[in-house]
C-alpha cells in the first residue's frame, strides 16, 4: 500500500461516521422516498407500483393546491418580515448602548425555546378572549382580532409567532455586522453619510452574503413550516393554515398514504430547489464577496 | 514558549474527560430495576393516558406483576399512540399490548395491524354475552374481535341546573328535542357587547371534539356500510342547525367566546362550562372529574342529547378506551393473560372508580354506586344500553373522513359556505377517497 493510499484510507476512516450517517439517515430515505412516490404504500404492507398515479392525483387534489396557495401566502409574509425584523434588531443590538450584552441575550432567548413549547405558549398568547395580546390591544382601544378563530387572521398570527424566534438569524447578522471594517464607516462619515446612509452604503453591501444566506434559509423554513401551525391551529380554521407540510404529514402518518406523501415531498423538494437556484442567480449579481 | 504542562498530560486529561462522558452516558440509561422483573417474560404495554388516569391503570399493572411470577408488564404512557403503534408495527417492534380509541380499529384491522383476539379468548377468559353490547362491538371489525374495552364512556348533555333556574327554566325538565334545546339556549344567552357574550346556552364547537356526532341526532349518518352518505338529507338538516347558531349568534362572536376551534382551555378554569358561562355541553362521563377539580360547587345533571322532533329516545354517543394486541407482538400469549386480568370485573371496577366511569360489563347494572364519585353514574349506565346509542363511523378511512367533517363544520361555523355546499363538497371528496381505498384493496387482494 502506497503512502497516498494509506492517506486516503485514513481520510475515509475519519470521515466514515459522517459518510455512514449520511447514507443511512439521508441518502437511503431520500432514495426510498423517490421510489415510494411511484407506489401505493401504507407502511404495513409491501409497496405496490402505481407509476405516476400519485402525481396525477395531486394535480386534481384541491386540498393539495389549497395547501400550496396558503403556504405561498405564509412565505410571502414571513420571508420579508423575518429578514427585515432580524436585520433591524441586529443593527440595533450592534450599537454601543448600555446593557448591550443583556439585550442580545433577551432577543436571542426565544429561539432557545423548543418550537412545540413555543406553540403551546402562543396558543394562549393569541387566545381570542383570554390571550395577553388581545388584552393589551383592548387596553389600547385597538380592535382585537380573533387570531386563531378567523380565516383572515390565522396566517398573520402564525407569521408573528415564527418571527418571535428569529434570534438565530439575529446572531448571524450580528457576527457579520461586527466584521464590517470600521474604516469604511469612518470614510463614509468623512463623506457626510448619516446613520441611514452608512447602513445603506456600507452595512448592507458588506453583509450581503449573510443576507443572501438568511434569505435562502428563510425560504426553505417558510415553505416547510410545520410545528407552529400543527400545535396551534392544526391547520384550521377551515384549512386556512393547512400548509403544505401539514397536509404532507397527514397523508403520511394519519391517512397512511406514504406513496402520496412521498410524491408531495418530491414536489416540495423541486419547488425549494428551483427557488434556491433563482435566488442564487439573482444574488450572484447583488452579493458582494470581499475575498473575490 | 515553554508551557507548564506536557502534551501527554493534556492528552491524558482529554481522554479521561471523553471516557467519563461515555460512562455517564451509559450509566444514565441504567435505572434501578424493579426486583419483580428478574427472570420473567417482560411485556410492554403502551397507553395514551397521563396523570390520574395513567396512575389508575399503573396500579392494576403493579397488582398484576405482584399476582404471579411468570410475566412482568412494563407500562409506558405514549402520546399520539395510534401513529406510534403503526410505525412500531411496521418496523416489526410493536408493543405487546396497547390502548387505542375505537375510530382506529377499522383502519388498523383492515391493514392487518392488529392480532385477532378470537383465538386467544380461552386465555383471556371472557365472552361476548357478559359485555354491554356497544362496547363489545367497538372492538369488532367485520366479525372478528380485535379489541376489548378498558374503560367505556357515554357522551350526553351535561347542564348547569343553577343557570336553568336563574332564567326561569325547570332543571328537572331538560330539553328533549332540538327545538327545545335551541329555545332554552337562547334564554340563557347574556350579551356583553356587540362582539362578546358573557354567557351562552349551548354551542356545537365547545369543545369541538366530536364534529361527526351531530348528524345522528337528526337520524343521519356518514357511512351506511357500503356508501358514503355525507350529504344525505338528515345530515344536511343537522348542518343547517349548526349553521343557524352561527347566523343567530354571529360567527365572529362565537369564535371570540370559544377562542377558536383549537382552544386550549378544556382542562382549565377558563373552560366556559366550569366557569358557568355555558349552560349546556355535550360531554362524556369523565367530565365529573373536571367539574370536581374546577367548580366542585356546581349543581349539574345530565340527560340524553335531544333529537330532532324528539324522535330518538335516549340518544347518546358511546366512546371507549380499548386494549389491542398489535400484529407481530412478541409475547401475545402473555399479553392475552394480562388482558384477561384487566377484564376481571373487580379490576375493571377499580379503573372505573378512579376514572369516574362505569364498567363495560352488563354487571354494571347490579353494582351499588353509593360511593361512586360521579353522581349521575347510574343514568350513564342506563344510557349505555340505549337502542339509540351510536359511535364513531365504522370505516377504514376514518381519519380522512374525520378531517373532511371537521373542515365542513368549520366552514359552516364561519359561514364560508352553506350546509348543503359543505356536505356536497365533503361527499365528493370522501367518495373519491372511498373509491381509491376500494381500488387499492382490490389490487392488493389480487397480488
Amino acid at each position: 500500500m502506497t503512502n497516498k493510499q494509506k492517506h486516503i484510507l485514513k481520510v475515509l476512516a475519519f470521515l466514515s461516521p459522517w459518510i455512514i450517517g449520511f447514507i443511512v439517515f439521508q441518502l437511503y430515505p431520500i432514495a426510498s422516498s423517490v421510489y415510494y412516490s411511484f407506489c401505493y404504500y401504507d407502511i404495513l404492507r409491501p409497496p405496490g407500483f402505481v407509476g405516476l398515479d400519485n402525481y396525477r392525483s395531486l394535480l386534481t387534489d384541491e386540498v393539495f393546491l389549497h395547501s400550496l396557495i396558503v403556504t405561498g401566502i405564509y412565505a410571502a409574509l414571513a420571508i420579508p418580515l423575518s429578514l427585515i425584523v432580524s436585520l433591524f434588531f441586529a443593527i440595533l443590538l450592534n450599537q454601543k448602548i448600555f446593557g448591550r450584552g443583556m439585550f442580545r441575550v433577551i432577543y436571542f432567548l426565544p429561539s432557545l425555546i423548543p418550537m412545540a413549547a413555543l406553540g403551546v405558549l402562543w396558543k394562549w398568547v393569541l387566545h381570542g378572549e383570554h390571550g395577553i395580546l388581545n388584552h393589551i390591544l383592548r387596553l389600547l382601544h385597538i380592535p382585537a382580532p380573533n387570531w386563531l378563530g378567523s380565516t383572515a387572521w390565522a396566517t398573520p398570527a402564525m407569521v408573528m409567532t415564527g418571527i418571535w424566534a428569529v434570534g438565530g438569524s439575529i446572531v448571524i447578522y450580528l457576527a457579520a455586522l461586527q466584521d464590517v471594517p470600521k474604516s469604511l464607516y469612518e470614510s463614509a462619515e468623512i463623506d457626510g453619510a448619516g446613520f441611514f446612509g452608512k447602513v445603506r452604503h456600507v452595512t448592507l453591501p458588506m453583509i450581503s452574503p449573510v443576507i443572501y444566506f438568511n434569505l435562502v434559509m428563510t425560504i426553505i423554513a417558510s415553505l416547510q413550516v410545520f410545528v407552529i401551525p400543527y400545535i396551534i391551529t392544526e391547520g384550521g380554521p377551515a384549512r386556512s393554515t393547512y400548509y403544505y407540510a401539514l397536509y404532507l404529514f397527514d397523508n403520511a402518518f394519519r391517512f397512511l398514504r406514504m406513496g402520496y406523501a412521498s410524491a408531495m415531498a418530491i414536489i416540495l423538494f423541486l419547488i425549494i430547489f428551483t427557488l434556491t437556484m433563482v435566488t442564487t442567480k439573482i444574488a450572484s449579481k447583488k452579493v458582494y464577496y470581499a475575498g473575490k | 514558549m515553554k508551557t507548564f504542562y506536557s502534551k501527554s498530560l493534556l492528552s491524558l486529561v482529554f481522554t479521561a474527560i471523553i471516557a467519563f462522558l461515555f460512562v455517564l452516558f451509559f450509566v444514565s440509561g441504567c435505572k434501578e430495576q424493579d426486583p419483580l422483573r428478574k427472570g420473567r417474560i417482560q411485556i410492554e404495554y403502551w397507553e395514551l393516558w397521563t396523570g390520574f388516569e395513567y396512575q389508575a391503570m399503573k396500579d392494576l399493572v403493579d397488582k398484576f406483576n405482584r399476582s404471579q411470577d411468570e410475566i412482568y408488564v412494563k407500562m409506558l404512557s405514549i402520546s399520539q399512540i395510534d401513529r406510534k403503534i403503526l410505525i412500531s408495527t411496521a418496523g416489526g417492534v410493536p408493543p405487546d399490548i396497547a390502548g387505542l380509541m375505537p375510530g382506529f380499529i377499522p383502519q388498523f384491522a383492515d391493514k392487518n395491524a392488529l392480532e385477532p383476539l378470537d383465538p386467544l379468548m380461552d386465555i383471556i377468559g371472557v365472552k361476548k354475552e357478559d359485555y354491554i353490547d356497544i362496547y363489545w362491538q367497538l372492538g369488532n371489525y367485520n366479525g372478528t374481535q380485535y379489541a376489548l374495552p378498558s374503560t367505556p364512556a357515554v357522551l350526553a348533555l351535561h347542564y348547569n341546573k343553577d343557570i336553568l333556574r336563574s332564567v326561569g327554566l325547570d332543571p328537572e325538565n331538560p330539553p328533549q328535542t332540538i327545538e327545545e334545546l335551541d329555545a332554552m339556549a337562547e334564554k340563557m344567552m347574556v350579551k356583553r357587547d356587540e362582539l362578546n357574550y358573557d354567557r351562552l346556552g349551548f354551542i356545537q364547537t365547545s369543545p369541538g371534539w366530536w364534529n361527526y356526532a351531530w348528524v345522528y341526532f337528526f337520524g343521519g349518518k356518514w357511512f351506511d356500510g357500503e356508501n358514503i352518505t355525507a350529504n344525505c338529507p338528515e345530515n344536511i338538516r343537522a348542518f343547517e342547525w349548526i349553521e343557524s347558531y352561527a347566523k343567530k349568534y354571529g360567527s365572529r362572536q362565537l369564535q371570540n367566546f370559544t377562542g377558536g376551534f383549537t382552544s386550549p382551555n378544556f382542562d382549565s378554569a377558563e373552560n366556559p362550562f366550569f366557569a358557568e358561562r355555558l349552560g349546556m355541553v355535550f360531554q362524556g362521563v369523565w367530565l365529573s372529574n373536571f367539574i370536581d377539580k374546577y367548580n366542585p360547587d356546581m349543581d349539574w345533571a345530565i340527560t340524553s342529547f335531544p333529537s330532532e322532533g324528539g324522535r330518538l329516545k335516549d340518544s347518546v354517543m358511546a366512546e371507549c378506551n380499548l386494549l389491542v394486541i398489535p400484529k407481530g407482538a412478541k409475547h401475545r400469549i402473555e399479553a392475552a393473560k394480562f388482558l384477561g386480568f384487566i377484564q376481571k370485573p373487580e379490576n375493571l371496577q377499580y379503573l372505573a372508580l378512579k376514572h369516574t366511569k362505569f364498567i363495560p360489563l352488563k354487571l354494571a347494572n347490579d353494582i351499588d354506586y353509593t360511593d361512586h364519585p360521579n353522581p349521575h353514574i347510574k343514568e350513564f349506565v342506563r344510557l349505555a344500553q340505549s337502542e339509540n346509542i351510536f359511535s364513531v363511523p365504522w370505516i377504514p378511512i376514518w381519519t380522512e373522513m374525520d378531517g373532511e367533517i371537521s373542515n365542513a363544520l368549520q366552514a359552516v361555523w364561519l359561514q364560508k359556505m352553506t350546509a348543503r355546499e359543505v356536505l356536497d363538497h365533503a361527499q365528493e371528496r370522501l367518495e373519491d377517497k372511498w373509491d381509491e381505498y376500494k381500488r387499492i384493496k382490490k389490487a392488493i387482494e389480487k397480488q
